[in-house]
């Protein structure tokens, strides 16, 4: 499946729904509780490697070298999308932070029972939100992931090493953001069946691969060119492979 | 979910209070804002009333050093009350670290009426603003983290902001308060007692060399100052507009916000009240003396694709050196002394 935006280059972003399970009784109508927990865990890749700060090199589709000392990123806005047309919100801005393991994992305690054939949400931060930085939350200026000479989100920040044309190894500042660069995420979830009728507990886990494009590495950020670099660069981006398979069923 | 969390702990904390029979809170004092004769209605935010409390509280923290990384550098250090709210009158403002920015630093008055903040407009907002200066590397170059751990720790602050913001006894202090508080003070600094005020409310007379100069600052012939810099109450359309400064722009202005080719060389169209105590002039400080200024409008505009249409047009050596006298004996009828000395907006330390 493809995927509707104008993002950015390198990561691998995975998101597994991980469904873990209420009790289930046999009868829809009154018993057992009306709604489910469920999670998502947000896990950050390179081609196949995990994301790990401070350490290691990554290699991009150019050929050039990297590292992370930060990633940090915001997903906004998860809906998911029953068979039938119906529409759940889930969260409004997550900050998921490599650095802070807690934050990549989404919990969310009480999902309406429902069949789920699909979910969107938004990496970035809606223009509703995106020029007001006195919001608390996620969205607090401490959490350092703002721009104050044009004021707005960075959606994602990356930062670390990468090695320059004259080999060496030289300071990594990519920060992404302005409404232009808000980035729909649509996914079929081929297997979500939250609903004590139908007594599957699934799992789906959908790989999003962001195909990083040339000009990545070339550039020293500094405050005002990093904004132009910005909308230099272009997405390519696709799921590479739905997996879906099931989990076991937790005793009801 | 935070949003869920945080709700739990609130309700859980009132029925606390409530087993607990606490004494009553006070709750923060609406500010009543007074708006001169003259001057338009002013918006502010649903999200940020202003409150006696909360103004009292900004008006602090303007003033203190505990905002930058060795406090040693206040808002005030660089908008300073007897200079209209600019730093000592340098082309460049001067950052903790010494090192000096690329812009001449804005006056502050009235700041409600205005769309957007920056020389470019690049702050959205008062309230977004406010975290500029302050991590700024060549202003006062501080976390917000360390921030926000400062004012915590300090001994008065969480009570002044729980008590500003109407928050329970074990809230912490959060930036985005502290942008709030900052703004609501920023909001009432409000400059609109000046003769010129005072003529319009009929309270005073203006000399016939003012009213002349007047005369030419709106005639499209002459001055043709205000197609841009509104006669009335503002004196600033706030929109953004190339005024001939350069054929080439060394600062792109509000094309580093945009990135569209047509705002290259932009900028806010400046008030243009307290002119005698915000000197020098222009986004680059450039010009030292209104005369300057004046011959720079009459015939040292350079023309450039962005130059806006009304000096595309204008005539140079248009203004007879009479004229130029005249139209600033009209600009210093903007002053405003009062806003200069009032007691409100000085340092509370
Ligand atoms: C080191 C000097 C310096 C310090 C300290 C400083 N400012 Fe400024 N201020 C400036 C300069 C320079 C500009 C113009 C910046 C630009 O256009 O890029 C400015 C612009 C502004 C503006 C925009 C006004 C307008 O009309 O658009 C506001 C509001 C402001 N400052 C408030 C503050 C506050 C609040 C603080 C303290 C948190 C502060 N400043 C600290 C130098 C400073
Ligand atoms: C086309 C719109 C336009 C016209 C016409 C215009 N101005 Fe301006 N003026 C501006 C802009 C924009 C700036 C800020 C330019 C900059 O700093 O790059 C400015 C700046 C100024 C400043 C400096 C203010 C400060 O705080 O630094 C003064 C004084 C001024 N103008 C006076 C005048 C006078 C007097 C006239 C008529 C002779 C006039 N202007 C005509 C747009 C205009």
């Amino acid at each position: 499946m493809r995927i509707k935006s104008r993002i950015f280059p390198i990561l691998s972003v995975i998101t597994s729904a991980l469904l873990s399970t209420a009790a289930c009784k046999k009868d829809n109508t009154v018993q057992g509780p009306a709604v489910a927990p469920l999670s998502f865990v947000f896990q950050n890749r390179v081609n196949q490697e995990p994301v790990e700060l401070g350490v290691g090199s990554y290699t991009n589709a150019n050929g050039n070298a990297f590292s992370f000392d930060m990633l940090k990123y915001y997903i906004s806005n998860i809906v998911l999308v029953t068979d039938d047309g119906k529409e759940v919100a889930l969260n409004n801005h997550s900050l998921i932070d490599a650095a802070n393991l807690g934050s990549e994992q989404l919990q969310f305690d009480s999902i309406p029972k429902g069949h789920y054939t699909s979910m969107h949400f938004q990496l970035g931060i809606d223009s509703l939100h995106n020029h007001n930085l006195d919001q608390a939350g996620d969205l607090d200026p401490v959490n350092g992931m703002f721009w104050s000479w044009n004021t707005g989100y960075i959606f994602l920040k990356h930062e670390g090493t990468y090695r320059n044309a004259n080999n060496e190894w030289d300071q990594l500042l990519f920060h992404y953001g302005t409404d232009g660069a808000l980035t729909a995420v649509e996914l079929a979830l081929p297997d979500v069946n939250l609903d004590d009728n139908g007594k599957r507990y699934t799992s789906t886990s959908i790989s999003i691969k962001l195909v990083q494009q040339s000009e990545y590495y070339g550039l020293r950020h500094r405050p005002h060119s990093a904004k132009r670099f910005l909308y230099r660069s272009r997405l390519a981006c696709q799921t590479n492979g739905k997996r879906s398979r099931r989990i076991q069923r937790r005793p009801g | 979910m935070f949003r869920l969390c945080l709700f739990c702990l609130l309700s859980l904390f009132i029925l606390q209070c409530q087993k607990e029979d606490p004494p009553v809170k006070k709750q923060p004092t609406p500010f009543d804002l007074v708006i001169p004769k003259g001057l338009p209605a002013m918006n502010i935010p649903a999200d940020n009333p202003m409150t006696v409390e909360g103004v009292a509280l900004g008006r602090r923290l303007f003033y203190d050093p505990i905002l930058s990384a060795d406090s040693t550098q206040s808002c005030s250090s660089c908008h300073q009350q007897a200079h209209g709210f600019v730093d000592g009158n340098l082309q460049f403002s001067i950052g903790i670290d010494g090192q000096p920015g690329t812009r001449n630093a804005m006056p502050l008055f009235n700041l409600g009426w205005q769309r957007s903040f920056f020389w470019d407009g690049g702050a959205a907002n008062m309230e977004s603003q406010v975290v500029g200066p302050i991590t700024n590397p060549v202003e006062m170059h501080e976390d917000l983290p360390r921030v926000a751990l400062k004012l915590n720790r300090h001994p008065e602050y969480p009570t002044l902001f729980r008590e500003a913001f109407d928050l329970p006894d074990t809230a912490a202090v959060t930036i985005p308060m502290l942008m709030k508080a900052i703004a609501q003070f920023e909001r009432t600094l409000i400059s609109g007692n000046s003769r010129y005020d005072q003529w319009k409310r009929g309270d005073t007379q203006l000399t016939a060399q003012e009213l002349h100069g007047m005369d030419l600052f709106q005639d499209f012939e002459k001055g043709d100052c205000s197609h841009c810099h509104v006669l009335g109450s503002t004196f600033s359309d706030f929109e953004f507009r190339n005024n001939g400064l350069d054929s080439i722009p060394v600062d792109e202005g509000r094309f580093l916000i945009t990135l569209l080719p047509n705002d290259k060389g932009k900028f806010k169209t400046p008030s243009l009240r307290n002119l005698a105590y915000t000197a020098p002039y222009m986004h680059d400080g450039r010009f030292a003396t209104l005369t300057e200024v004046l011959a720079f409008y009459n015939s040292g505009f350079k023309d450039s694709p962005t130059l806006d249409a009304n000096l595309k047009h204008a005539v140079k050596g248009r203004l007879s050196p009479e004229d130029m006298a005249d139209i600033i004996a009209f600009l210093h009828t903007l002053d405003d002394p009062d806003f200069l000395s009032s007691p409100a907006f000085a340092n509370p330390f």
